[in-house]
């Protein structure tokens, strides 16, 4: 009688263990190299910071984790970036697993992302980081971001939209567009 | 024969070095701050390099769909 041996899941497969390398190379050098767009000093509009988001969809959260810990290490701010880079790399990996990739039609799939990046981005992200920063000391007070702040971060999901939907159209296959399915 | 990748060991250790890697640039080089930033060009060339990358995406896009 032969019998298959169970197959023990990796840690991290060899696709993700690229993806990571690839995406946590490419946020370090954007933010490392100081490669961002500034507006209104110290604001700026930084690529960097949507590689944790894609890192996550298409490779996973312990993905999303790396890339992550890869874009907080150049940050100006450290024990901010290298909590909250990687908290947003594994809550995208889930709403992109078990949310957008639900909707089977495409184009109904297509609003939905875009929809869902506005929102995460204006009342997950905006409030994690313009929090942790009234922790140190950085914004006086909290709550009144929307007022002063919400003009950029509105600016900043209209930039992450285009750039997330031009890599996702781009490659389809990495995120498991096509199939509605995520790679990982 | 399987055809195998690499193993998740070796392949997790080069990531850690690649993390090493990067905190000894911060610390040496970069220092959380933007070391180029100081150079005139630094706007043009950040702007003309996040515009390159969106035009090369939707250049790569266009030659997908049509071939």
């Amino acid at each position: 009688m032969t019998e298959k041996a169970p197959t023990r899941k990796p840690f991290l497969t060899s696709r993700q263990i690229g993806l990571a390398a690839a995406f946590g190379a490419a946020g370090f050098a954007f933010r490392g190299l100081g490669i961002a767009v500034p507006l209104v000093p110290p604001l700026v509009v930084d690529p960097g910071a949507l590689m944790p988001c894609l890192a996550g969809m298409c490779g996973g959260p312990i993905v999303g984790i790396i890339v992550g810990i890869a874009r907080g290490i150049p940050s100006g701010l450290p024990q901010v970036d290298l909590i909250l880079q990687p908290v947003k790399g594994i809550y995208w990996a889930y709403v992109w697993k078990y949310f957008v990739l639900r909707f089977k039609n495409e184009r109904t799939r297509w609003i939905i992302f875009w929809i869902t990046t506005f929102l995460l981005q204006m009342f997950v992200e905006a409030p994690l980081f313009t929090f942790a920063l009234s922790l140190l000391g950085f914004y006086p007070f909290y709550p009144t971001w929307p007022i002063t702040m919400g003009w950029y971060y509105t600016l900043y999901s209209i930039f992450q939209i285009i750039i997330f939907s031009a890599v996702v159209a781009a490659l389809k296959s990495l995120f498991g567009w096509k199939e509605a399915k995520a790679p990982w | 024969m399987v055809k195998r990748g690499i193993s998740t060991t070796v392949g997790v250790i080069l990531l850690i070095v690649m993390l090493i890697i990067f905190y000894v640039v911060r610390e040496l080089w970069q220092k959380g701050g933007k070391p180029l930033g100081a150079q005139p060009w630094y706007v043009h060339a950040a702007i003309a390099v996040i515009g390159g990358i969106i035009l090369f995406v939707i250049a790569y896009y266009i030659h997908k769909k049509y071939t």
